[in-house]
């Protein structure tokens, strides 16, 4: 694996929304000049709080809004640019949402949900990956048996409709895969294992994830490199081991400082 | 001895739902002095919002059945009394704050008004007396332009402030305990820190005993005195909150401690409790947690009793009571 060169290069991109209230016009500047850069096969982390834009930018990654400016390359080729999409490597790039509840469509079976995303990809693609031994392996390999393949979303619990979630993001062999607080929705004990799982997943599998989170913990846990968002711009951009131990801006340090810890005095 | 305001003895308390039974709550016990904040954790469907509506006997009548047990609150019998004593108690000398404060305010009245209704309510105060506590209140949480605030409506303003809001609203009858039932989790982590330093400086100042419903064990250890873990519906431990979360003693309370990512070591896979989580239509009899337990022995297909460990510190469990720590 070529660790170590960009996947994704995101160049100063910015959105702004625009809403008309009784003909009163209102901006807000959710993206502000953004740039970073995710390395092959590393887990980056985007932290901060509501409204700093982090979701913006993963809807922004995924093709479910458009740039006003600036660019992302991704693999080498630019898929975003401010005059719209010039080509979505669909397959290449999935997501897993928060919250699993809304994420899986209820009337779908289990097995129609996983295999949902190829009908996106290249019939070229779909031969290669998309055949039923390959629900039957993902299934697997996310902690479930085939025999849930046929049950429907309202069967399962929170933790277990997540890994549905996952499954179905990795049908496509995703070269990214973009996690929008995927733990939090989930209780502590059940949130250990699917931390676990994404992590093992990523091993394996070699895929480079963008770990969108307000959770320090998870964030401490899983992240190679770290940027925090505030109020829409990217306010400081390290490593793990750097950001946590010697945060540079002051939003960050605040941010840091509030997190309620019961560790505080037994720090390893 | 400070006079406890809410002892909670041996109650257990079922759902009657499609024709089964669900056992929900079993033996549940605690106990909150009057300026005591007291957290009660766990997982979903652990049993602590039922805890904190039964308090206050807000569980839908028609499918709670009531098994066993008592609730004295501030010298009533709850569950022996009628509807219209609990009625006058709510809102006056038991407040509220929940967890969504969007839904626990009335979108079409400004803030002003609504505060006004409940001063009004619970007080013998005139009209401009209670509209001078409206001022008053919301200072006191610390909304920075009362006279502004009052005049938006709820959807006007940000979580944190609407949240202050319904503490306001929860504080206005000066109440003996407040019951916050995961009063920041829709928050952001710097409002979070905010929020839970107003409800300890109220609760310090006014004399207030709080009930803190959490899932995150950092909002408990950092905010409580003491802590009750529950699962399933059973206080498996209960303590002074340094000697729980520092010292668990219960297998369940310390696979929880230990599933958190905050002090784990990156290169090794967090720990996991194994299992699922009983089947509350037919509650396993002995111990709740032997079937995830990696310590069970014979004894576990007996329910231990909560057991002192030392003063301060109860667990529900056989291995730990035989091992040592005495009772």
């Amino acid at each position: 694996m070529r660790k170590g060169d960009p996947l994704l290069s995101v160049n100063s991109i910015n959105k702004t929304f625009v809403t008309q209230n009784r003909g009163i016009r209102s901006e807000n500047h959710a993206v502000k000049s953004v740039s970073f850069e995710i390395m092959r096969g590393e887990v980056f982390g985007l932290v901060g709080e509501s409204g700093s834009g982090k979701s913006t930018i993963a809807n922004l990654l995924m093709n479910l809004e458009t740039l006003d400016s600036g660019e992302m390359v991704f693999d080498g080729t630019v898929i975003a640019a401010s005059k719209g999409i010039s080509k979505f490597p669909y397959g290449d790039i999935q997501i897993v949402f928060q919250d699993p509840r809304s994420s899986l469509d209820p009337r779908l079976s289990v097995r129609d949900i996983i295999e949902e995303p190829l009908r996106r990809v290249s019939i070229a693609r779909k031969r290669e990956f998309g055949n039923s031994s390959d629900v039957l392996k993902l299934i697997q390999a996310v902690g479930l048996r085939e025999e849930h393949l046929d049950r429907k979303p309202h069967q399962f619990s929170g933790g277990q409709r997540q890994r549905i979630a996952i499954a179905r993001a990795l049908i496509t062999r995703p070269k990214l895969v973009v996690l929008d607080e995927p733990t939090s929705a989930l209780d502590i004990s059940v949130q250990a294992q699917v931390i676990n799982l994404l992590k093992s997943l990523q091993d394996e599998l070699g895929l480079t994830y963008l770990f969108i989170s307000h959770n320090m913990g998870v964030v401490k846990y899983l992240c190679d490199r770290v940027g925090v968002l505030y109020q829409g711009e990217l306010v400081e951009v390290e490593a793990n081991e750097t950001i946590f131990s010697v945060p540079k801006q002051d939003y960050t340090k605040k941010l840091l400082a509030s997190v309620p810890s019961m560790f505080e005095d037994m720090e390893m | 001895m400070i006079p406890l305001i809410l002892e909670i003895q041996n109650l257990s308390l079922s759902f009657r739902t499609g024709g089964s039974e669900v056992s929900i709550l079993k033996n549940v016990k605690m106990q909150i002095a009057s300026g005591e904040i007291v957290g009660l954790v766990g997982e979903s469907g652990s049993g602590k919002s039922v805890t904190a509506l039964a308090i206050s006997k807000l569980l839908p009548e028609k499918i709670t059945r009531f098994i066993s047990g008592s609730i004295n609150f501030d010298g009533n019998d709850i569950l022996k009394s009628d509807e219209s004593t609990v009625a006058k108690l709510r809102g006056k000398r038991i407040g509220f704050v929940f967890q969504e404060p969007m839904t626990a305010l009335n979108p079409t009245m400004t803030i002003g008004n609504q505060l006004f209704h409940v001063i009004r309510r619970h007080s013998n105060l005139s009209k401009s007396e209670a509209r001078l506590r409206v001022r008053k209140s919301l200072e006191e949480v610390l909304i920075s332009k009362p006279e502004i605030v009052e005049n938006q409506y709820p959807f006007q303003l940000s979580g944190g402030m609407r949240q202050r809001v319904v503490i306001a609203m929860a504080m206005s009858a000066n109440p003996a305990l407040l019951i916050a039932d995961e009063p920041t989790t829709a928050l952001d982590v710097t409002v979070q820190a905010e929020i839970l330093s107003l409800i300890e400086r109220l609760a310090k100042e006014h004399g207030t005993a709080v009930l803190l419903i959490s899932h995150d064990l950092g909002v408990i250890a950092k905010t409580c005195s003491r802590v009750t873990v529950l699962y399933a519906g059973e206080v498996v431990e209960s303590g002074n909150v340094v000697d729980v979360l520092r010292n668990p003693r219960h297998p369940y309370t310390q696979a929880l401690i230990r599933s958190l990512p905050d002090i784990a070591v990156r290169e090794r896979s967090l720990e996991t409790i194994e299992g699922e989580f009983p089947d509350l239509r037919d509650r396993p009899s002995g111990c709740i947690y032997a079937p995830r337990c990696p310590k069970k022995f014979e004894k576990c297909t007996h329910s231990p009793t909560l057991i002192n460990i030392d003063s301060s510190h109860e667990v529900a469990c056989w291995a730990e009571q035989s091992t040592g720590g005495g009772a």
